[in-house]
């Protein structure tokens, strides 16, 4: 392929932000409708009370925790893209980061909305936040739950300033193009730019330090969440590889989700010249490499409960892929199958046997088999959270209380409603800003004045396969 | 100029934001006064079924709170008074006034007045009266007085809350702290790890003979 | 503090703005009404917002426990027993619990109604009462008036008689279907003593039980739970325990107590009575027969051992070894009663158990007559059956009916529902709807017990008084006596000139009862005491000196003839509904059965091998079909009924009696035949067979256990006499524990509830004694009437959405006939180092200064971190608002929040009651007494299994039992808690079951 230009990058790129197709418009529309269902089914509950979700006793986390950990855990990738991967000087990142960030604000705004969703009386939720009141009562510092609060937020502020301060070039150059109240947003967000030597200078600085502000959010954010399950003494949550275990998972299904965006996107807005199978195969490399330690999270807590002695331990682990245990009942049948099992063979399979194609070059720089591999990791990763939150409460201290979990129309509702969310903010994302960073876009190009007569092409070496990529 | 047009946009933002800012900071106390005006605390309540005086009875001739309030220092409750005790003054006291008449003529209807309820506290709080009432300590050497709690009801024509938090838990606590003890209690537990803490060490004066003022079961149950 | 209230109020502003649910919030705040007394209540004791106690007697069965009825604002909310009756000392049944629930029934008949085509009209009281007497003047021959009635206790039954031969009318029918007229007639054949004996079951020290349910209806359970604790518990100071074996087809609550069941056919117990009766005769020489030895001998010749083994299928092993210690025991006791053994020869059986008890001498010991107890005042069933036969000739013309209820009581076999349609008039004197009433042309709804007034003589020396607690709850309702009063005075009868109301009957009654007792003084002030103390107690000795009569020794009682085919049908009785009477009462549907753990319907006990061989799973449902008629009700695999029989409890199957009760199961009287035993008339239970098939439909089973197993986790443990005595503390159950030696032990430094001086003066605890504890279930129903707990229904009991804050427990252990299914209460165990503390966010559950794990409702958001954190599941969420059917909101309990939805909710030790109590104790400048205050649970507790008091206090009886002190750990036998290892340091201690032969608890 011919080099590349300065003036195509910019008209690719600002093309994107021209009226798209209907086929865009559908997929709003489906979108929102998703969405709007969410919100019903979440008003419904609201008004008749938390017994319309499947959550029971002694379950009483059910869907929405679920989701609350697989948002937070999409949220991953982008800050690990752009902020990790940026100190790391990994080159391919420079396409996909801007969409990667774009789903971490998104996914992170979308995982907020859980911990609201599922506490039993909503409009008492800001009791959550401490702030001095004349009850003269504050919150409790010891619960996991409120380092959540904290977590969270600060990821969600994190992230929010990373993104926008990314945009600003970009801003830009867009407020130049733009008309009307366009060009006053832009004009605004662009924070006045006017692409001086001093402020590219500044910015770079400022990007740098920012991202090493972000870094070790992404590894402290899911360790804290992962912490709402280990400081609890229920067997199966009550471990101490959970810190790890989750942020790989994290990491291991953000870039899944990231695949599962850039692969329609590059079609849609026809981008494969920038975001090259050489991209989605550096992603493939490190999906493969967490469902490693993913597989061996899996593997570690099995041997641990059977190492430690603990009944309860042994019980839990024997239940999640074996079923009931044996009481030599006739009236209580031993390895009775039920949702907890269904949840542990999806969650192995999809996570640990699923990416293992990934070893063969050929279906890395597939696109159409790394678009199906990421939906499965997200299906997976979606029900591991799943096994681990309701499998493990139904099982939990005393067998006479135990419980089985039916999902209720409702949750699936609002959990429909999560995804139609994201989606939706994502998809006028890509209307209203530019889907890849132009900016460093360009810094992979040969600056105009050099390409005369010059054969050594920085992004031609960048763009071809080389030749140790093939194994 | 490009860039002083980028600049005066964002001026004007920041000014906005500001001015926003400054609108929420001023609207609020205006609107938490209106909240403790007496006028508006009658206004939500509505109009009393008869234009009963407090400052006519308790103040003028300073009636007694638990000739009428009967069971205040018995209960839980203080009660609000049976129209008997209204009856039994007011055949003979005032029956030309209409407010009097009208007290009667609910007695001779043998129907109970429906009075507004001013001074209440939510369902999920238990305040003892009596205990309050017969309540003697440091702070309070002779006694609660109904005052203290009520506010200078024998001045009012028209009952309103005279403390504008009435019933809320930051108020209740503002008392409860005062009374020595507590204080020392808490912040004995607060060390309670300590193995040398006694009954005593924690509250010299008697702490079995002070309710826990600050737990919340000792009101929330 | 001025910037201070701005800022709060800031917030408050910020706050509203954000949640616009705030708003939703904020509409609570709308004025109240303050609606004041019209006049100040004349009884002075009268305060509102105090409560006021009323004592009266239980007329829920017909034991007539004491009661005392806690009333606030003049409504009756809580029921517990009276501590002053010698009968239940202070304890009441689940049912005597769930009386008020019977008293605020919302099937409750509200006016006086005439029946009118197919609807009904309502009528003025006057004109109903005026159209009652019409009724009764309509009638020619006066001696076509029949009257019905449920309860005949005490004075009643001589007034309905007086009123009745006043009227003409033929005499009264007192329905009960759980009536004891084999014992009766069998003692009246063996000892010339009609009557029902006192069993002093504490007495013995062998207790052989023949299908009597006496821990769950039979005689007056709660005495009989005490007395049977007293002999049968473990006893810490003189290390004794007595043994109890039952005998029989099927083991319910009562059985599942035996240390060991003898399953034998159903209906051939008179040969093992009878053949025990020989060996102990032969073992002891006819030592305590005197000059009926030699006739007892040839009469009990025919029944050998073997014969008795081969014939009942019991083992003859266990026999042998039973009569052997049924020969040594000082004294024995032989029980039998109840629907199991009530086969056409019912009779002959109750004289072959009095033989046994006869030969072992007994009788005198542990069967005492004389007591002339009023337990059972029933008709026989052949009166009733004669009266039926009449109604269908049409020789009846006026039928009333008060508390009973015949077209459910009766089995259809009996035509009865054929019968009421012949009778031209049907008068309704009951307080509820039912059956019978909804078959009525006249309703003249009557008085709960306690609206009226009554008494009742259960036993010789205890006269107990029924006294209203409060006004009618409905004006136009009217107890059924005075009804009768105002009836006849209608009709110019002069009878009852003097007494024009009821309480006037009764007091006149009364002068009569105060010469009785000898009571000096005048009347007045024996009446006022008498109230004040629910009655007059007296001790009395009873002569005992009985002989036996040769004619009993007539009978030949073999296996009873069980007709038609496949599998014996064993119509049992259920715990919570007794006969069916309060199957209306949400509570006692939603309370599971203990054993079952069933709620809300009936359920077939099959035995699992009878179960694989006819390809039934748990659950399915089944076809019981008998020549009578067929049922379809769900099928529970239960270890504990023989092979060849079904087990269906009675008292379900309701279709008239309020949407609580109506639609739910099935009423197992539609498969018996109309049949009795000749003797003494009683109805026979034992009389068919059935046939079982599937019908492949699913069954609709609610159980509220999941695993059945405890898996070696040690949540009731046991161990056996023998270990108790050598003093050895076995924690087997807990491997990490014994690894470090102590169960305290602990690598942290103290946890808070274990520093001196952390707890304020008090730190609550409680110990639970699994050895005393019979599963009875009263205290869960205790809880339920206490502390304002809702009532979910079958469905969402189903989703596990129950909300008891005490179960009872129930794991099976082993399997087969030696199967032990252990039970035990389990609540919130008020952890010192609790789990569901430190993860609340919003401090809405955290440790008081006084040991209780607070739950502040007005606090909760309602995360739910706490429930899954709690190792014991102890805690309820609220998942939806959930309402009290009027008008069952009145019960409510107005110190006890009642909580919205999105609450989290648990046990706090009855807190309420410890802060009345506290209050009080300040106000007179002192600690609480130990004692002083008692939850409702431990209140009610028929067997002191459960302690109640204040651990800080090593001499409180709560300290001295749980041994919780450090260095007392080692003196600590059957002391534990439950899952030490999680360091949770519980506030309850629970004392381990003591067993004969050791449990083993597989893991």
């Amino acid at each position: 392929m011919s080099a590349i230009s300065y003036s195509d990058v910019n008209a690719d790129i600002l093309r994107t932000l021209e009226r798209p197709k209907p086929a865009y418009f559908l997929l709003l529309i489906g979108f929102v409708t998703a969405f709007a269902i969410g919100v019903i089914s979440w008003a419904i509950q609201i008004d008749v009370g938390l017994g319309l979700s499947g959550i029971s006793h002694p379950i009483g986390w059910g869907f929405y925790i679920t989701n609350f950990v697989f948002w937070i855990g999409i949220g991953h990738a982008g800050t690990l893209i752009s902020a990790v991967f940026f100190l790391t000087r990994a080159p391919w990142r420079a396409p996909v980061y801007r969409a990667a960030e774009a789903m971490t604000v998104f996914a992170v705004m979308t995982a907020g909305l859980f911990p609201l969703i599922h506490i039993g009386r909503v409009w008492y939720g800001y009791w959550l936040i401490p702030y001095p009141n004349q009850r003269m009562l504050w919150t409790n510092f010891k619960s996991p739950l409120m380092w959540d609060v904290f977590a969270v937020t600060t990821y969600l502020t994190i992230s929010v300033t990373f993104f926008m301060l990314g945009l600003i070039p970009d801003l830009a150059s867009m407020r130049d193009s733009a008309r009307g109240i366009r060009k006053f947003l832009y004009s605004s967000l662009a924070l006045g730019w006017n692409y001086s030597y001093q402020q590219w200078l500044h910015y770079a600085r400022g990007y740098l330090i920012l991202a090493a502000f972000a870094a070790p959010l992404v590894f402290s954010v899911h360790s804290i969440v992962s912490w709402d399950f280990a400081m609890a003494m229920i067997p199966g949550w009550h471990t101490t590889i959970f810190a790890p275990y989750f942020v790989a998972g994290a990491i291991f299904s953000g870039l899944a989700m990231v695949i599962t965006i850039m692969v329609p996107l590059r079609v849609v807005f026809d981008l494969k010249k920038y975001v090259t199978d050489h991209v989605l195969q550096s992603l493939a490399r490190v999906i493969l490499f967490t469902s490693f330690i993913v597989g061996y999270s899996y593997c570690t807590e099995f041997f641990i409960a059977y190492y430690s002695g603990v009944n309860f331990e042994r019980a839990i682990f024997y239940f999640r892929p074996f079923g009931e245990p044996g009481s030599g009942l006739p009236f209580y049948p031993e390895g009775q199958m039920g949702f907890a099992q269904i949840a542990f063979f999806i969650m192995f399979f999809c996570n640990v046997i699923s990416p293992l194609p990934l070893w063969r070059w050929k279906v890395r720089n597939n696109a159409i088999a790394l678009f199906i591999i990421s939906i499965l990791i997200n299906i997976g990763m979606w029900f591991e959270r799943f096994n681990i939150v309701v499998s493990s409460l139904s099982h939990d201290f005393n067998p006479t209380l135990w419980g089985t979990y039916i999902p209720t129309p409702v949750e699936c509702g609002i959990t429909l409603g999560s995804f139609g969310f994201f989606f939706t903010m994502f998809l006028l994302f890509t209307r209203a800003m530019p889907t890849l960073a132009i900016a460093e876009v360009k810094e992979m190009l040969t600056p105009p004045y050099r390409q005369a007569n010059h054969d050594h092409v920085p992004w031609r070496e960048y763009a071809t396969e080389r030749s140790e990529d093939k194994d | 100029m490009i860039r002083n047009a980028q600049h005066r946009t964002w001026i004007g933002l920041l000014a906005a934001a500001a001015v926003a800012v400054a609108l929420l900071a001023l609207a609020t106390p205006v609107t938490a006064q209106k909240l403790t005006n007496e006028d508006v605390a009658k206004i939500s309540a509505g109009p009393q079924p008869i234009k009963f005086s407090h400052k006519v009875h308790a103040g003028d001739n300073n009636i007694d709170c638990q000739y009428c309030h009967i069971y205040a220092r018995r209960s839980y409750v203080s009660g609000a008074p049976p129209v008997e005790i209204c009856a039994g003054c007011h055949k003979y006291v005032g029956t030309q006034l209409d407010e009097v008449k009208k007290v009667m003529g609910y007695w001779e209807r043998k129907e109970p007045i429906p009075w507004v309820k001013i001074h209440d506290v939510p369902d999920f709080v238990r305040y003892p009266h009596y205990k309050h009432i017969n309540a003697k300590n440091e702070v309070y050497p002779n006694g609660i007085k109904c005052q203290t709690c009520h506010g200078p009801i024998e001045t009012m024509n028209v009952v309103h809350k005279y403390y504008s938090d009435f019933g809320t838990m930051g108020w209740c606590l503002k008392c409860h702290l005062t009374i020595p003890g507590t204080l020392e209690f808490k912040r004995a537990v607060a060390s309670a790890t300590n193995p040398h803490i006694t009954k005593d060490s924690i509250d010299p004066n008697g702490g079995y003979r002070r309710p826990l003022l600050t737990d919340c079961l000792t009101c929330h149950y | 503090m001025a910037d201070g209230i701005r800022r709060r109020d800031l917030f408050k502003v910020i706050a509203a703005g954000g949640a616009t649910t705030a708003a939703i919030a904020a509409c609570a705040d709308k004025p109240e009404k303050l609606i004041p007394y019209l006049l100040p209540p004349e009884n002075i004791e009268f305060v509102p917002g105090m409560p006021l106690d009323y004592a009266t007697t239980c007329m829920e069965c017909p034991a007539n426990c004491g009661m005392v009825v806690k009333t606030r604002e003049a409504r009756a909310i809580k029921a517990e027993g009276n501590p002053d009756h010698p009968i239940n000392q202070g304890a009441l049944c689940m049912r005597g619990q769930a009386s008020v629930q019977t008293h605020y029934n919302p099937a409750r008949l509200q006016t006086s109604m005439q029946r009118d085509g197919e609807t009904w009209k309502q009528i003025p009281w006057d004109a109903a009462e005026t159209a009652f007497a019409n009724a009764i003047k309509a009638v020619g021959n006066k001696s076509q008036i029949v009257y019905m009635t449920g309860n005949a206790s005490g004075t009643r039954g001589g007034f309905l008689d007086k009123w009745l031969s006043a009227m003409g009318a033929s005499p009264k029918l007192v329905l009960d279907p759980l009536g004891q007229h084999n014992i009766k007639a069998a003692n009246q054949l063996t000892f010339r003593r009609a009557e029902i004996p006192q069993y002093r079951i504490d007495q013995a020290t062998l207790l052989v039980n023949f299908g009597a349910e006496f821990l769950e209806t039979w005689l007056n359970p709660v005495e009989n739970n005490r007395l049977y604790t007293t002999m049968h518990a473990y006893d810490d100071a003189t290390k004794r325990k007595g043994r109890f074996v039952q005998v029989g087809p099927h083991v319910a609550l009562t059985g599942a107590n035996a240390d060991h069941w003898i399953k034998a056919k159903p209906g051939s117990e008179p040969l093992i009575v009878l053949a025990l009766a020989r060996e102990v005769l032969s073992r002891t020489h006819g030592r305590a027969v005197g000059a009926d030895r030699d006739r007892l001998t040839s009469y009990l010749e025919p029944y050998t051992l073997e014969r008795a083994a081969t014939e009942s299928g019991a083992e003859a092993e266990a026999l042998r070894k039973l009569d052997d210690d049924f020969a040594k025991a000082e004294p024995g006791l032989a029980l039998a009663g109840g629907n199991l053994v009530a086969t056409t020869e019912g009779t002959q059986f109750q004289i072959a158990v009095n033989l046994l008890n006869y030969v072992a001498g007994n009788v005198g010991r542990t069967v005492l007559f004389g007591a002339s107890r009023q337990i059972d005042l029933s008709s026989s069933h052949a009166e009733v059956e004669a009266v039926v036969k009449r109604m269908q000739a049409g020789e009846v013309k006026l039928l009333i009916v008060d508390g009973a209820n015949p077209l459910y009581h009766l089995p259809a076999s009996s035509q009865i529902a054929g019968a009421l349609d012949k009778v031209p008039t049907i008068v309704s004197l009951s307080s509820a709807w039912d059956e019978t009433t909804s078959k009525a042309h006249l309703v003249l709804p009557g008085a709960t017990f306690l609206e009226r007034w009554g008494d009742a003589f259960p036993q010789r020396g205890v006269y107990s008084l029924v006294q209203p607690v409060m006004a009618t709850y409905y004006p136009d309702v009217k107890a059924a006596e005075d009804t009768l009063l105002s009836v006849s005075a209608k009709l110019g009868d002069a009878t009852f000139k003097a007494t024009p109301t009821y309480r006037d009957y009764l007091r006149q009654a009364w002068q009569q009862v105060q010469k009785e007792v000898g009571a000096s003084g005048d009347f007045e002030a024996f009446w006022r005491t008498s109230l004040q103390k629910g009655g007059v107690f007296r001790t009395v000795s009873f002569s005992s000196s009985v002989r036996l009569n040769p004619d009993a020794l007539s009978g030949k009682p073999g296996v009873a003839k069980i007709a038609g085919e496949g599998l014996v049908l064993l119509p049992t009785v259920s715990l919570r509904h007794r006969d069916g009477r309060g199957a209306s009462n949400p509570w006692l549907q939603e309370i599971c059965d203990p054993v079952s753990q069933v709620v809300w319907g009936s359920w077939a006990d099959i035995n699992p091998v009878t179960a694989k061989k006819m390809g039934i799973a748990h659950g399915d449902m089944l076809r019981v079909k008998s020549p009578m008629g067929e049922v379809e009700l769900p099928a529970y695999l239960h270890y504990g009924v023989h092979e060849d029989a079904i087990a269906i409890p009675m008292g379900e199957g309701h279709t008239h009696s309020g949407r609580n009760a109506d639609g739910y199961g099935i009423n197992v009287l539609d498969l018996l035949p109309n049949a009795a035993d000749p003797q003494s008339g009683e109805f026979a239970y034992l009389t068919t067979r059935v046939q079982v098939e599937r019908t492949g439909k699913p069954g609709y089973l609610v159980q509220l256990d999941h695993s059945p197993r405890q898996l070696g986790r040690g949540i009731i443990q046991t161990q056996t006499v023998e270990q108790a005595r050598a003093g050895e503390n076995t924690e087997e159950h807990d491997p990490e524990e014994m690894k470090h030696g102590h169960p305290y032990f602990d690598f942290y430094p103290l946890r808070e509830d274990q520093t001196p001086g952390y707890h304020h003066t008090y730190r609550w605890g409680m110990t639970i004694d699994t050895e005393r504890c019979t599963g009875c279930s009263a205290c869960v129903a205790a809880c339920y009437a206490e502390n304002n707990l809702a009532i979910v229904g079958k469905t969402r009991v189903g989703l596990g959405r129950e909300m008891p804050w005490l179960t009872i427990e129930r794991f099976i252990e082993g399997e087969g006939d030696s199967f032990k299914a252990l039970m035990q209460p389990m609540l919130c165990q008020q952890c010192g180092n609790a789990g569901c503390e430190p993860v609340c966010p919003v401090y809405a559950t955290y440790h008081n200064q006084e040991g209780l794990n607070a739950q502040i409702y007005n606090r909760c958001v309602g995360t739910r971190y706490c429930s899954n954190n709690c190792p014991y599941k102890v805690r309820r969420f609220n998942w939806f608002n959930y309402e009290w059917e009027a008008p069952l909101n009145m019960q409510l309990n107005p110190d006890v929040t009642v909580r919205s939805k999105g609450v989290m909710e648990k046990c706090t030790f009855c807190v309420q009651r410890i802060a009345r109590a506290r209050r009080t104790a300040n106000g007179e400048g002192r600690d609480l007494r130990d004692g002083e205050v008692t939850p409702a649970c431990v209140q009610t507790c028929p067997t002191k299994a459960l302690t109640f008091g204040n651990l800080a206090d090593p001499n409180s009886a709560v300290s001295k039992k749980a041994m919780r002190g450090r260095n007392e750990q080692d003196k600590r036998v059957r002391q534990y808690e439950v899952f030490p290892s999680l360091k949770q340091h519980p506030a309850i201690t629970y004392l381990r079951k003591v067993t004969f032969e050791p449990i083993n608890q597989e893991a």
